[in-house]
């Protein structure tokens, strides 16, 4: 699996992204647990247009910007248009509650519920094939897990500071633990 | 007799239980052990830099942590001596006693160093106590971010934690024949923590963000030195005796402005203990207890001397029977956690 790293230089921004701790930028940080889309989303609706993406894996080191991503937000758009436009459709075809007829009172409900629809928006979450929200265990809802397998250590970092003295510690030890008995 | 020893040893090291401290100092990371009797530190600093600016064979005999990305950070002491060297100043995982804010690699730099420093425990149970400062009484800083991060770092390396407070580590370490009665403050770089206990239960315990960080900042502005170069000057000259032997008179002046920034500490330490013993703490002490000075900011010669006359210009709320320096100052609290995990282990 690709690590993907997000690197956000401009100033004073605060970031929600789902599934990461809420952060302020400038900010680098691993975000290879969340769906690319839902970042693209997220930064988009947190006004960032100005950062790097930066995937790294077995088959190299890529960077991504936001024209990388238009695509992708086009794409989301019309999907989400599409999704309530079905919705609204399945709505129409399955309400059984508004009769149909000629009468100019049926046809006025009927005009001003799809008015009303139309105003709100008219999606039901149940329609929804995917949350857009993406599920996560409570631990790792803010707290990103630590991963140092991509880094390495060189070099003589630790030394010898002192010798203890072990007799001194166990008699300290046996002492402690009797105390808190 | 050698046999006897060999053999002890031998058991030691084929004990599938390892206890550990750990001193998550802001300066240094101390670890002790008990399947060795090797204290072992690592500086908690480190020193971002750009791989085109540093050819690899001048890595050659520096510690460093090296990522995929590209990122490359020069750790421990040779970070400090490389940005004494250029005139930078040195990033650090932690600031006044706590995880730092804004050093946005310093947690992973900081799992490297802690992994490094505890060593091989493939196929070992790991218990470790780890320190951690109380809250501080004159900053708005909570330590739970600290604890928690610790405890992340640890639970990722395997290890089954608990935190204990620094100061009651240094009571563990040194005050086992007062029965763990005594005030026990460890004056380290970014706070001072203090602990006053009561035979082995800790009565009343807080920190300041008075410490050594604290005195290099004052007389880096006294004197317009960059604060790790006051630190450098302060660790190799140091001496609160009163004795100068340096010709040169701006190092001179250096080292008397780091003499009043001591002074001053101590005394708006000792003042705090008096006024907390005060407000705080319930339980009468009818017995003299003794104070115990540890940490690396107490190192220089003459600090508990200074301490000592500073605090026989106060009236005291207790009784004190000696003030003493700790044995080690540098591992008094990593000795103190080991203390604390053995036991606990072997009180389960």
């Amino acid at each position: 699996m690709n690590k993907l790293r997000l690197i956000i230089n401009e100033k004073g921004r605060y970031i929600t992204i789902p599934g990461v701790a809420p952060f302020r930028t400038p900010a680098e940080l691993d975000v290879s647990r969340v769906k690319l889309s839902i970042l693209v989303q997220s930064l988009h609706s947190c006004g960032v247009t100005n950062y790097e993406i930066i995937s790294s894996g077995r088959s190299g080191v890529e960077k991504y910007t936001q024209d990388d991503f238009k695509q992708v937000e086009k794409d989301d758009k019309l999907n989400e248009r599409l999704d309530k436009l079905e919705t609204l459709l399945s709505i129409l075809v399955s309400d059984k509650s508004v009769e149909k007829g000629n009468s100019s009172e049926q046809i006025n409900k009927r005009l001003s519920r799809i008015e009303r629809m139309l105003v709100k928006g008219g999606v039901r979450e149940s329609s929804r094939k995917e949350p857009l929200i993406e599920e996560l265990d409570d631990d790792d809802r803010y707290i990103p897990s630590i991963d140092v397998s991509d880094m390495k250590i060189s070099g003589k970092t630790t030394e010898v500071l002192d010798k203890k003295d072990d007799k001194e510690i166990d008699d300290a030890v046996d002492l402690l633990s009797n105390l808190r008995k | 007799m050698a046999e006897d020893v060999a053999k002890d040893v031998e058991t030691k090291k084929s004990e599938p239980i390892i206890c550990l401290g750990l001193d998550c100092g802001t300066m240094h990371l101390v670890c002790s052990r008990s399947d060795s009797d090797e204290v072992r530190v690592t500086r908690n600093v480190f020193l971002p830099v750009d791989k085109d600016d540093i050819s690899l064979t001048k890595l050659s005999n520096i510690s460093y942590v090296e990522s995929e990305d590209g990122d490359l950070f020069i750790i421990g002491s040779d970070a400090f001596e490389f940005a004494n060297l250029f005139g930078q100043k040195v990033s650090r995982p932690m600031e006044k006693g706590l995880i730092a804010a804004g050093e946005d690699d310093a947690i992973d730099v900081l799992t490297l160093m802690v992994k490094d420093l505890i060593g091989d425990t493939k196929n070992k149970e790991v218990y470790c106590s780890y320190s951690i400062p109380s809250e501080a009484i004159d900053e708005e800083r909570s330590v739970t971010f600290h604890e928690n991060v610790f405890a992340r770092i640890l639970g990722s390396l395997g290890v089954n934690y608990t935190s204990v407070n620094e100061a009651m580590a240094v009571i563990y370490s040194e005050c086992a024949k007062e029965n763990f009665s005594g005030i026990g403050i460890s004056f380290g770089a970014g706070m001072a923590n203090v602990a006053i206990a009561y035979k082995g239960i800790e009565a009343h315990a807080f920190s300041t963000a008075r410490a050594g960080d604290w005195i290099d900042m004052q007389a880096s502005r006294d004197t317009k030195i960059i604060p790790n170069r006051i630190t450098n000057l302060k660790e190799k000259y140091m001496k609160l005796t009163g004795e100068v032997k340096i010709k040169n008179k701006k190092t001179r002046r250096d080292l008397e402005a780091l003499y009043y920034h001591h002074k001053s500490l101590i005394e708006y330490t000792v003042k705090k203990i008096i006024k907390e013993f005060n407000d705080k703490v319930d339980i009468e002490v009818d017995e003299e207890i003794p104070i115990i000075v540890s940490g690396g900011t107490s190192l220089p010669e003459g600090f508990v001397n200074l301490f000592k006359n500073v605090m026989s210009n106060y009236e005291l709320p207790f009784e004190v029977s000696e003030i003493r320096r700790a044995k080690n100052p540098l591992t008094a609290v990593a000795n103190g956690l080991l203390v604390r995990t053995m036991a606990d282990i072997k009180g389960r």
